[in-house]
């Protein structure tokens, strides 16, 4: 963070007690994403009650899209944000789970290199346990993506039992598989187990 | 800091229960988007409405934005399927043009690559836009003019005005306030007379 962001230790006093010069100067700082997680706070906070400060983030926002192209600062509408804000009271707040952080943006430059870093990672999870005999449970760590994507990602399918009964008899005529003999068998037939309701 | 990061800072409080955060995400997107949906209907109070329903969507489905895209492209998108629903459920015509356009929504550029349906009154409020906001910029001084073309137009950050106008970055927060309160004072007038009729 540069020092000469807007100053994050005033005090909440100290920030009520600024001037709508003070206070615009923040919202500007704000609009530019240039404003420190603590002072955004403050200043959120102050704009729930200040429509001045309000009219001044729409203004300097027009500023923006009027420097950029004239025809859209003509949109201009006025009370539109006021009819969203009282439609969004009564809406329950929204919540995000903590554990979603924001996916970075992958660069164009690097995705071949990515594929190719995937393809050795696949590579590496498959072959490394038959070659070397290493355990088929640090292997799927070393190959799970993380738990939400996994979950997002996992398709549920609905086998038969005549299909779960070829894959199992499959599975254990493969080689080379990294999950013990015993455990498709036991999936296949907790899963008759559940089909026949028992 | 990019457009993207600034989004972010308030699509993040929103995630956290804040709600007044996405009332300043709505006043920095409403123009474009009514700008956008200006393709599909006319009715400037149609406009209005489906913008309002698709921020409302947007608002819902945030706590499932994880930033994969642009605020304003995911923003972008919700709008066109609002507007499209919108449209069938009134047994309307769906404009076709627009499916490439969504596509090409990270790449969307408000420049010219939208073609709005330009109304006589619309387009007298454009010139008058356009001609206060080069009446300001041409009288600021040198660095305040400096100082807001680099970020409003070529998107820099302040660590990078700083660098590139040798200055500390506490001047340049200071000179792009100033200049946008110039712009401002001339802009106010223009859309205080309009503020009545919907553009």
């Amino acid at each position: 963070m540069n020092p000469e962001r807007i100053n994050p230790d005033l005090s909440a006093a100290a920030r009520q007690g600024d001037g709508a010069d003070d206070c615009a100067q923040r919202l500007s700082a704000l609009l530019d994403g240039e404003l420190d997680e603590q002072a955004c706070g403050a200043l959120l906070e102050r704009l729930r009650d200040d429509e001045q400060a309000c009219r001044e983030w729409a203004l300097l926002n027009c500023v923006g899209d009027a420097m950029r192209s004239a025809d859209v600062a003509c949109f201009h509408s006025e009370g539109f944000a006021a009819r969203v804000s009282a439609a969004l009271e009564r809406e329950p707040t929204v919540l995000a789970p903590a554990a979603l952080p924001r996916r970075p943006t992958a660069r164009r430059w690097l995705l071949p290199g990515a594929g190719a870093a995937a393809a050795a990672a696949v590579l590496i999870a498959v072959g490394l346990p038959s070659r070397q005999g290493s355990s088929p449970e640090a292997t799927l760590v070393k190959a799970s993506p993380p738990p939400a994507t996994t979950i997002a990602a996992t398709p549920v399918v609905d086998r038969s039992p005549q299909l779960e009964r070829y894959l199992a008899a499959h599975r254990e005529l493969a080689d080379g598989t990294v999950m013990p003999r015993s455990t498709p068998y036991v999936r296949t037939s907790g899963a008759m187990l559940m089909q026949e309701g028992r | 800091m990019s457009e993207r990061d600034a989004d972010w800072q308030l699509v993040e409080r929103v995630q956290k229960g804040d709600k007044r955060a996405f009332d300043l995400l709505v006043a920095k997107y409403q123009r474009k988007l009514f700008r956008l949906l200006s393709r599909l209907i006319r009715d400037p109070a149609e406009i209005e409405d489906v913008a309002q329903e698709a921020f409302i969507k947007a608002y819902r489905a945030l706590p499932g934005f994880r930033g994969e895209s642009a605020f304003y492209t995911w923003l972008y998108r919700i709008a066109i399927n609002t507007a499209k629903n919108y449209l069938v459920a009134q047994g309307r015509r769906v404009p076709t043009q627009t499916s490439t356009e969504i596509e090409d929504a990270e790449n969307f550029d408000d420049g010219e690559s939208l073609r709005t349906e330009d109304t006589p009154d619309r387009m007298l409020l454009s010139k008058q836009v356009a001609e206060a906001v080069n009446r300001a910029i041409e009288r600021l001084p040198e660095e305040l003019r400096t100082a807001i073309v680099l970020r409003e137009i070529e998107g820099l950050s302040y660590d990078e005005i700083a660098v590139s106008m040798n200055c500390p970055i506490g001047t340049v927060r200071s000179r792009i306030f100033r200049a946008r309160e110039a712009v401002a004072e001339e802009l106010r007038p223009i859309l205080e007379t309009s503020k009545d009729r919907r553009w």
